[in-house]
């Protein structure tokens, strides 16, 4: 059937129209009188929540980490230098320092604790989310199962409306029968007589549960002997018969009469049966083979994985100083995988590594450098000629923040002390191997754009540590945890540029609870990401 | 007739039951026909178009006066029927591996058939074939067209065609024959 043909066949059917039954506006009135469903202000509020979580808890964190977060440092880095003073002056600063630090501390501990508890309830949540996704997967099988059964029953339904209707309806999963009767009714039974056209429908169903070919094949004989059996049944007049077996094979014997009457016809009918029915098996076949890798591909491409690489900003949001100095921002970079799995719809939980730098500029601080001939004159301990060398009437505090003893930095250095100091810029740079551990929830997913909100923490292994003056390494940062934790808050906007690959940009902030010790340092860090995402 | 279907949109954007009771009046025996041809069964066919009208009243108001109303309801019925039958998750697969020996037949000259018939033969195709055969044939969609709407390969729709048409074929022959005999 060419194009033109088939246009001019079903031309009648190009403006079909038919008046739908009375009641159907009814159904469609009462439906416009129900209240418009809330769904758009569902999705705003938990978007709005998942902010809300997202914002206030780095910030709760932070500002409880800030109140025990002033630039006091470790009793022993810490020297104090005033004029006069001797060894013995020297002692009841050190237990005030050790005071100072012991309420460091404590408070240190306790927003340790909190921070702990947080990211425990945290991880309950996730647990809980994971474990929610269990009945939900479960649901969806049972879905699946109904819905599988449902097409059986629309069939068998359809098979049960036929004799009604006086129409024999085909389907896909029982098409050696269905397509055949058909054709028989309509080749030979003008009194369309579909009692038994129902009964051989019927025996079609359980084909659905069978794979097994020679078996379909078996009953499609028996549904050609069937549909034969009919037609000259039908042909006969004998209108109220029921098909059995036993008439099948009686009608059968009478068959041959009927063929040599209407060769011509018979063999068109067979050829065309043999060919729908072949066509209809390998299509059954087919589907099957389809359903099944469609369902394999749904569940497989529930995982997927990421891969990225960003820039970061640390920033001092706090206005927070370090060695007298304002904290400033420091760009750095960073890159990982992640693995990302799909609870559901809306919600992906994902964990992975990432390799990211914390980093903080100090400019215009005052430092002793031993080797320039400075501090030549100090011993390796240099508390003593520190005060004698350095004493003014104000106190100045000499750090040693780095591993090198030989670089001392001058905190609040007075007139007359920084006379002596030598001024530069301090750089500091904190490499981590980080875990992260994310939920994910999707805002929009239209087509081949998706956007995904994300929330969670991290943990973090220190792999680099180093401290820069003037651009030149100096060793260490003494007082840097080795371990950090962190919270982050991201938005994921996803683009499908090749099948199961997407391309995303992610912009995003993440929050380091502990990143040193005792000592000022950049906690919030902006990050843009970029990366690829492919679905397995 | 054209200002009066303007007017009958605009109080259908404030919710006139009457001016909706007139539009649907005015649509519903083409826009059921279009349901009765997507669709296996009437059944179905109600479904999709109660649930495609309401759509259609709930929408009205994003109609621009751009364009013709009849297509505009017509787009929103189609989407409404292939999604639907998208949704038919194991009947709406694309079978374009799939390769029988289904070539050009011989022309035989078609005679009519009533449209009952036409319609009950295009209801018994398998949704995939139909959405294509459907939107082929009577909305003269091109295949790039059908392919974009269906997210299949322009190959996959125009086998699909081929396949539809040629089991109609063989329907309507044995009809014919029968007819003859």
């Amino acid at each position: 059937m060419k194009n033109k043909e088939a246009k001019s066949v079903f031309s009648s059917l190009e403006n079909f129209s038919s008046i739908p039954p009375p009641e159907l506006w009814d159904n469609i009135e009462a439906q416009l009188e129900k209240p418009k469903k809330k769904r758009r202000a569902i999705i705003w509020w938990s978007v709005a929540a998942s902010l809300v979580v997202g914002i206030l808890v780095p910030s709760i964190l932070y500002f409880n980490s800030n109140q025990g977060n002033t630039f006091e440092l470790n009793q022993e880095n810490t020297i104090v230098l005033e004029k006069g003073t001797d060894q013995k002056k020297n002692v009841p600063i050190e237990e005030e320092g050790k005071e100072i630090i012991k309420s460091h501390d404590n408070k240190e501990n306790s927003a340790t604790k909190k921070v702990e508890n947080a990211i425990s309830n945290t991880n309950n949540s996730v647990a809980s989310q994971n474990n929610s996704a269990v009945p939900s997967k479960t649901k969806k099988q049972i879905r699946l199962k109904s819905t599988n059964q449902a097409v059986v029953s629309t069939d068998v339904k359809q098979q049960s409306n036929t004799p009604d209707k006086n129409k024999a309806r085909t389907s896909v999963y029982q098409p050696k029968s269905s397509v055949a009767v058909n054709n028989s009714f309509q080749g030979s039974n003008s009194n369309g007589n579909i009692k038994s056209s129902a009964n051989n429908e019927n025996t079609t169903v359980p084909n659905l549960n069978k794979n097994n070919q020679v078996a379909e094949i078996a009953v499609s004989k028996s549904i050609v002997e069937k549909n034969n059996s009919q037609s000259n049944s039908a042909l006969k007049g004998n209108s109220e018969s029921k098909t059995t077996n036993s008439n099948a094979e009686n009608s059968g014997s009478n068959r041959g009469n009927e063929i040599a009457q209407n060769t011509n016809q018979k063999d068109s009918l067979a050829t065309i049966k043999k060919e729908v029915a072949q066509l209809e098996t390998a299509l059954a076949n087919l589907d099957k083979d389809k359903t099944k890798k469609k369902i394999d591909a749904k569940d497989t491409d529930k995982w997927s994985l990421q891969v990225f690489a960003g820039v970061m900003s640390s920033e001092n949001y706090s206005n927070e100083k370090a060695l007298g100095n304002t904290v400033e921002s420091k760009q750095s970079n960073g890159y990982g995988v992640k693995t990302n799995y799909k609870l559901n719809k809306k919600w992906t939980v994902s964990s992975g590594f990432k390799i990211n730098e914390l980093g903080q500029k100090i400019a215009g601080v005052s430092y002793y450098e031993q080797q320039a001939g400075l501090m030549g004159a100090l011993p390796a301990s240099p508390v003593v000629s520190n005060v004698d060398a350095f004493s003014s009437k104000n106190s100045t505090e000499i750090v040693s923040i780095s591993s090198n003893d030989n670089y001392l930095f001058a905190s609040n250095p007075t007139a007359n002390s920084s006379k002596s100091l030598a001024t530069g810029n301090v750089t500091q740079n904190l490499k981590y191997f980080e875990m992260p551990l994310e939920v994910s929830y999707s805002l929009l997913n239209k087509k081949k754009t998706s956007i995904n909100m994300n929330t969670g923490g991290f943990v973090g292994k220190l792999i680099s540590n180093e401290v820069l003056l003037n651009g030149s390494s100096i060793g260490e940062n003494k007082n840097v945890n080795e371990y950090v934790y962190g919270t982050l808050l991201s938005s994921t906007l996803q683009y499908e540029f090749l099948k199961k690959t997407k391309f995303f940009i992610e912009p995003g902030m993440n929050y380091y609870i502990n990143p040193l010790e005792n000592q000022s340092f950049n906690q919030f860090q902006w990050m843009f990401n970029i990366g690829l995402n492919v679905s397995f | 007739m054209k200002e009066n279907l303007e007017q009958c949109i605009k109080q259908c954007v404030k919710n006139d039951r009457g001016a909706q009771l007139e539009l649907y009046q005015l649509f519903s025996p083409v826009l059921y026909g279009l349901c009765l041809k997507y669709m296996r069964n009437e059944d179905d066919a109600k479904d999709v178009f109660q649930e495609a009208f309401v759509i259609v009243f709930q929408k009205i108001g994003q109609y621009k006066f751009e364009g013709s109303f009849e297509g505009w309801i017509k787009r929103i019925f189609i989407n409404k029927l292939l999604e639907t039958l998208k949704k038919k998750k194991k009947d709406v697969l694309f079978l374009d591996a799939f390769d029988t020996n289904i070539t050009a037949e011989e022309e035989i000259e078609l005679a009519p058939i009533e449209q009952e018939k036409l319609l009950e033969y295009i209801q018994e195709l398998p949704d995939q074939y139909r959405m294509v055969f459907n939107l082929f044939v009577f909305e003269k969609m091109k295949h790039r067209e059908i392919a974009k709407l269906l997210d299949i390969n322009e190959g996959t729709s125009k086998s699909n065609l081929n396949r539809a048409k040629a089991i109609l074929k063989k329907r309507i022959l044995v009809v014919l024959n029968s007819k003859t005999a």
